[in-house]
Parts: C-alpha cells; sequence; structure tokens
C-alpha cells in the first residue's frame, strides 16, 4: 500500500467506525497510535516533504468541505488523525495546521486535539498533574521483544517518568534518543 | 450510523444492534441514562461515588452488574452492563453477556469478550448490590 492509499483509507468510512468505537477522548488517541496504518504515514511524512504537504493540504481541503450542520462533520476522524499526525511528525507545522481544523465546524475528536495545541492548559506552566495523556506514536521494536521506541524531541521539549511512562519533565536538548519503555505518553501540558 | 451497524455486525456477526445514536458513549448509557458522554477518565470517581463495589468473584455476577474494560495501557476503555450470566456446563465455566455502547457506532448485545479490539478486554466487574 503507498501513502496514497493510506491516505484514503484514513479517509474511508471503515476507518472511521473502527477508531469510533472507543469512548472518549484518551482513549481515541490511544487507539490512533496503535494503528498500523498511522504508524506507517508517520514513518514516512517524518522522510518525506512531498507527503507532508499532503497531509496538509487534505487538511485545507477537509476542512473547508461543507456540511450539515445538523450533524458531526464526517471529516472529524481523518482532521483528527491528520493533525495528530503533523503534531507529532511535522511539528513546526502543527499550529498552523491546528488553526484551520479549530474552524471546521462540528468536529469533536479533532476539535478536542486542536484545542490542547492552541491553548495549552495550565499544565504546561508548572502544574504537573497530568490530567489527559496523547500517545506518541510507537516507530521500533528491538530484537530482545522489548518494546522500543524512537523519538526526536523539540529543543527545550522536557521529559520525565510518570507512573512508568515517559512524560514532559526531563529536560532533554532536542537531540534524538531511543529508550525501552511500555509507552510514551505526553501531557497536555507539553502541547 | 446504519453503515457503522453494518460493519460492525460484520466484523461481529453474533452482536446484536440494540439502538443507534451517537448522543451518548458507553460511560454515558451506563451511568447518566443515555443523556450523555462522558469521559472514562471519571469512572473510578463515579463508582466510588455511587457505592459501588468490586465482584471478587465472578460466580457473584448478575445482571445489571457493570463490566470494566481495560486496553493494553491499562487504561479504562469501556464499560457495559451485564445482561446475562449463562453458565457453560460443557466447558465449566460462565458466559457473560452484555449491553454495550460502542462509541459512536451505537448499542449493542454481545458476549462481554466479543468487542471491537479498539475497546480493550473485560478486566473487572463491579456492582451497586449490598
Amino acid at each position: 500500500m503507498n501513502w496514497q492509499e493510506a491516505l484514503e483509507e484514513i479517509q474511508s468510512v471503515e476507518f472511521d467506525v473502527n477508531l469510533n468505537v472507543v469512548s472518549g477522548t484518551n482513549a481515541f488517541f490511544r487507539a490512533v497510535a496503535r494503528e498500523p496504518i498511522v504508524l506507517g504515514i508517520y514513518q514516512e511524512m517524518r522522510e518525506s516533504g512531498e507527503l507532508r504537504e499532503e497531509i496538509l493540504g487534505r487538511v485545507y481541503d477537509l476542512a473547508a468541505q461543507e456540511i450539515d450542520l445538523r450533524y458531526e462533520n464526517p471529516n472529524d476522524t481523518p482532521l483528527a488523525v491528520y493533525l495528530w499526525l503533523t503534531y507529532f511528525g511535522a511539528p513546526d507545522f502543527a499550529a498552523m495546521t491546528a488553526v484551520r481544523v479549530d474552524q471546521a465546524p462540528q468536529c469533536w475528536y479533532a476539535r478536542k486535539l486542536s484545542r490542547r495545541i492552541l491553548e495549552p492548559p495550565p499544565s504546561a506552566t508548572g502544574n504537573h498533574q497530568v490530567q489527559e495523556t496523547l500517545s506518541r506514536p510507537k516507530v521500533a521494536r528491538s530484537s530482545s521483544g522489548n518494546a522500543k521506541y524512537t523519538m526526536a524531541p523539540r529543543a527545550g521539549e522536557t521529559w520525565r517518568m510518570y507512573r512508568g511512562k515517559l512524560v514532559a519533565g526531563q529536560q532533554m536538548q532536542g537531540e534524538r534518543m531511543t529508550v525501552s519503555t511500555d509507552d510514551f505518553t505526553m501531557t497536555q501540558g507539553a502541547l | 450510523m446504519s453503515a457503522a451497524k453494518d460493519i460492525v455486525l460484520k466484523a461481529h456477526p453474533n452482536a446484536r444492534a440494540r439502538s443507534l445514536s451517537s448522543m451518548y458513549n458507553c460511560m454515558g448509557m451506563v451511568f447518566a441514562t443515555r443523556r450523555t458522554w462522558v469521559e472514562p477518565e471519571n469512572l473510578r470517581m463515579i463508582l466510588e461515588d455511587d457505592g459501588y463495589r468490586k465482584v471478587l468473584n465472578e460466580s457473584e455476577l448478575q445482571a445489571g452488574d457493570v463490566v470494566v474494560y481495560r486496553d493494553d495501557y491499562g487504561e479504562v476503555s469501556h464499560v457495559g452492563i451485564v445482561t446475562e450470566v449463562r453458565p457453560n456446563l460443557a466447558e465449566a465455566t460462565r458466559e457473560v453477556f452484555v449491553l454495550s455502547q460502542w462509541g459512536q457506532d451505537g448499542e449493542y448485545f454481545h458476549r462481554a469478550d466479543d468487542v471491537n479490539p479498539q475497546l480493550g478486554k473485560p478486566s473487572e466487574y463491579w456492582t451497586e448490590r449490598v
């Protein structure tokens, strides 16, 4: 499956139905982080500027579509997934994408994520109570079977361990790092 | 919603749709009389405030008890209401049947473990019986 087909899959009814069986914002984004097709796109978009542009273009197109305002926006799921991908895969474009997503009417999960990006909660300024998390994409697995994750924190982004998970708090200098843990989570404050 | 029902029932042919609404989620069905969405993160508070107790032995289970599902992360991912506990004499086990709302995809009768993988696995049962 090439990435054009993968993006079409993300915009399909089947994908929407499968993700929307979950019952909460955090569960939704944990489900996004588990989707192989999303992780494949995530890996590819870190290398491909063309793919990043394509996703941005799709966000603009989907957000601009006229919808029946009596119902939920049918593009809620792909907009949420594309914004999630942009946040982790092309963070420099996250705020710009979030603004566009935020303007799309009748969205639920996409709006939740855009709000978190555009209006970081008080925890970002020193209140370390972790209330909501976003799962970070898993991109590698060690030969020993232990889950391994590779990520490239942005300069100044801070990380720490919380309840056995790596979350914002421990100072990093923007260099790439690989760690072994069961899960990556990001505090909403880090957004 | 109709498309969602078709897709869900294709993957879970033994499930049966009860109703199709996205006005509430599984938490809203169980704890808010189908009026609204309630984030699963509030489950612990609701169980404590409403005086629920954990069912320690499956033999105690009764219709009306609450089943809690957890995902791979150990987080609460889904809840439902037990509708029937059917003894399976051949295998000396009990089959638990549940009614639950699958996110925005509608409300279904199903076996407790016959759910979309995104909903996790049944991990514990709670009751408000004395």
